[in-house]
């Protein structure tokens, strides 16, 4: 019945992403034109034909600096958005982002052994650090998870944040432990950890198999997560198997934020805010949620790298530093709203 | 169409070293009423949990012909509908939303609503005079108008068998007999298997047909509300003295208050 509604907020967070990713392009050292970029854009299309008026210069400083930069934020911020909202989703609880559950962390550690110990140049073409993310973050998870449930009041929303927070501790220290014990590769490890999106093809399309799968397994389960939002017996009553469904999604929201963590680094927060800020516009059903969330968290990320880029240029800032100085606060005020619901 | 019989045949359950039912033996007529009554503790709601496929127990439950724990949890959401006691109210969910969840189980892979199940919506929200909040959010209605659209939610599984637990929990008197009175009118005209628990004694001899009485996990009598609710059987297992009349389906019980000379305590 809300048909229509649904598709005018996806042509929403189309445009949101198409303004974000042309404002991107055209800002930077060298200024360029939004409609000219715009008409760049459109000329890549197929049976489309426009004269952007870039000459080869502009043309290459679009395309081969800006474009994969572009790219892998709005892909970054789709998989780190999604999985807060498959996790939102999953533990029923609306704190629930892959970097407070200590899912990043986790990244972090798999990361880090992986390129301490050698083996992160890889075997042939494969490159095993998202693999290694991917292990770490999802032993995190289930770690916060686990803990969560055995610790506090059983469905407690902050008993899981806090069990996350422990987790990301422990895990942040051995990640600091191994790290120092390997002053040789140091530099390597440091310059992973700062979050930077790195900006090359090659990025891209590292984590593009990455995101299609997850952030399509996320938005398939997304009708079962609103009846999951009864909770476990109510669903089973329903017919619906809680357990599948939770394995599944956590699954893809893990490896969708592992993969992000890989190429990226820690980025905090996003998987957080965009969520909420959709819930609280659109309604709760995840349907509704689990898209737009992959749509606008796209476009959050692109606009706040143009921030990371341009703050202090020439020099750039960390965007997980941008994106923790807008979600800190934002974090706070959720927690604040949700204080009547905290048992 | 009358809803299927539902037998318990020697059920049991056990969670850990603490025995929660032993050995239930109990039918429940097609198109009939049985509630479940029993002090607290007496694992009324581990009875219904277990026809609901939520707790593993021994013995058979047995749906009409379905052996119960051979149903896959879909099919056996097609056959019989849950109230639970305290309902989970997502945060921010529409009544509409929260209702249209009961069609869970006739639905495909992806959740997605026909228009066929959107139709079965419409047409219970309209019977249960739920038509005005289909927009509202489901937190906002009052106790009385929320246990109306949890039972919506139950009616739209378009199932046989309803199960109840507890479903005037937290409802005034008043309130409590419209519940009732709609699920009677229900369960006439859809000819629906009911099972419910209920811990008003009176109110349960006079809504149902047939009464189940446990105490401490045992099934201490079972029959017509004449037979179960008697002085003997409310001393013996809720240790109080009280005067029962039935009179043609009304039942009034009278419980005198405990003086504190009276007697010694049971221990």
């Amino acid at each position: 019945m809300h048909d229509r509604g649904k598709a005018g907020w996806i042509s929403a967070g189309l445009v949101a992403v198409a303004f974000s990713a042309v404002l991107s392009l055209s800002i930077g050292a060298v200024s360029i034109s939004p409609v000219a970029v715009f008409a760049e854009l459109l000329d890549r299309l197929p049976f489309i034909s426009i004269d952007s008026g870039l000459d080869r210069f502009g043309t290459a400083i679009v395309w081969d600096v800006r474009a994969p930069r572009v790219v892998l934020s709005l892909l970054v911020g789709a998989m780190l958005s999604g999985s807060g909202a498959a996790y939102q989703g999953v533990f029923r609880n609306p704190l629930a982002d892959p970097y407070l559950l200590g899912v990043a962390a986790g990244a972090g550690l798999g990361v880090t052994l992986m390129i301490v110990s050698g083996a992160s140049d890889g075997i042939g073409p494969f490159d095993p650090v998202p693999l290694a993310a991917f292990v770490g973050a999802l032993g995190a998870v289930t770690a916060a998870g686990v803990l969560g449930s055995r610790v506090g009041a059983a469905g407690s929303t902050t008993t899981l944040i806090l069990a996350g927070v422990a987790v990301a501790s422990f895990l942040t220290a051995a990640q600091t432990y191994v790290q120092q014990r390997n002053a040789d590769t140091l530099r390597q490890v440091y310059v992973w950890i700062l979050g930077r999106l790195a900006g090359t093809w090659d990025s891209v399309l590292l984590v593009l198999p990455y995101a299609v799968v997850c952030l399509g397994v996320i938005w398939w389960f997304a009708g079962a997560l609103d009846v999951l939002a009864v909770g476990d017996d109510e669903a089973s009553s329903l017919g619906l198997n809680p357990r599948r469904t939770r394995a599944w999604v956590l699954l893809a929201a893990s490896l969708a934020a592992a993969a992000a963590v890989s190429v990226s680094g820690l980025i905090g927060f996003v998987g957080l805010i965009v969520p909420h800020a959709v819930r609280s516009l659109a309604g709760v059903s995840n349907r509704l949620v689990v898209p737009l969330s992959i749509l606008f968290g796209a476009a959050f990320l692109a606009l706040a790298d143009i921030a990371a880029r341009t703050i202090q240029s020439p020099a750039e800032l960390p965007i997980g530093v941008v994106t923790a100085f807008v979600g800190a606060p934002f974090f706070l005020m959720i927690l604040r709203s949700q204080s009547g619901r905290i048992s | 169409m009358t809803g299927p019989q539902i037998s318990f045949d020697n059920v049991g359950v056990t969670v850990g070293s603490t025995t929660l039912l032993r050995d239930i033996s109990v039918t429940v007529g097609g198109g009939s009423w049985m509630s479940i009554i029993g002090p607290n503790g007496a694992g009324k709601t581990t009875l219904l949990r277990c026809l609901a496929g939520l707790v593993k127990h021994s013995g058979t439950i047995s749906v009409g012909n379905d052996h119960n724990a051979h149903l896959t949890s879909r099919d056996r959401a097609k056959l019989v509908a849950l109230v639970p006691q305290t309902p989970v109210v997502p945060p921010g969910i529409l009544v509409y939303s929260y209702v249209l969840l009961g069609r869970t189980p006739h639905q495909g892979m992806r959740f997605s609503a026909s228009a066929d199940d959107q139709r079965v919506v419409d047409e219970t929200l309209d019977r249960l005079d739920l038509t005005r909040f289909a927009d509202r959010q489901l937190e906002t209605l009052s106790g009385g108008e929320r246990q109306r659209v949890v039972l919506a939610r139950a009616l739209v599984q378009s199932t046989q068998v309803l199960v109840l637990d507890e479903p005037t929990t937290g409802l005034d008197i008043g309130h409590q007999f419209d519940v009732l009175e709609l699920v009677a009118e229900l369960g006439a005209e859809r000819g629906l298997t009911i099972i419910s628990t209920l811990h008003d004694l009176s109110i349960a001899g006079q809504f149902s047909d047939r009464l189940a009485l446990l105490s401490g996990g045992n099934l201490v009598a079972s029959g017509n509300p004449s037979d179960v609710l008697t002085t003997e059987n409310l001393a013996a297992h809720y240790n109080i003295d009280a005067d029962v009349q039935h009179n043609n389906g009304e039942v009034s019980i009278n419980v005198r208050r405990r003086a504190a000379t009276a007697q010694t305590e049971t221990p």
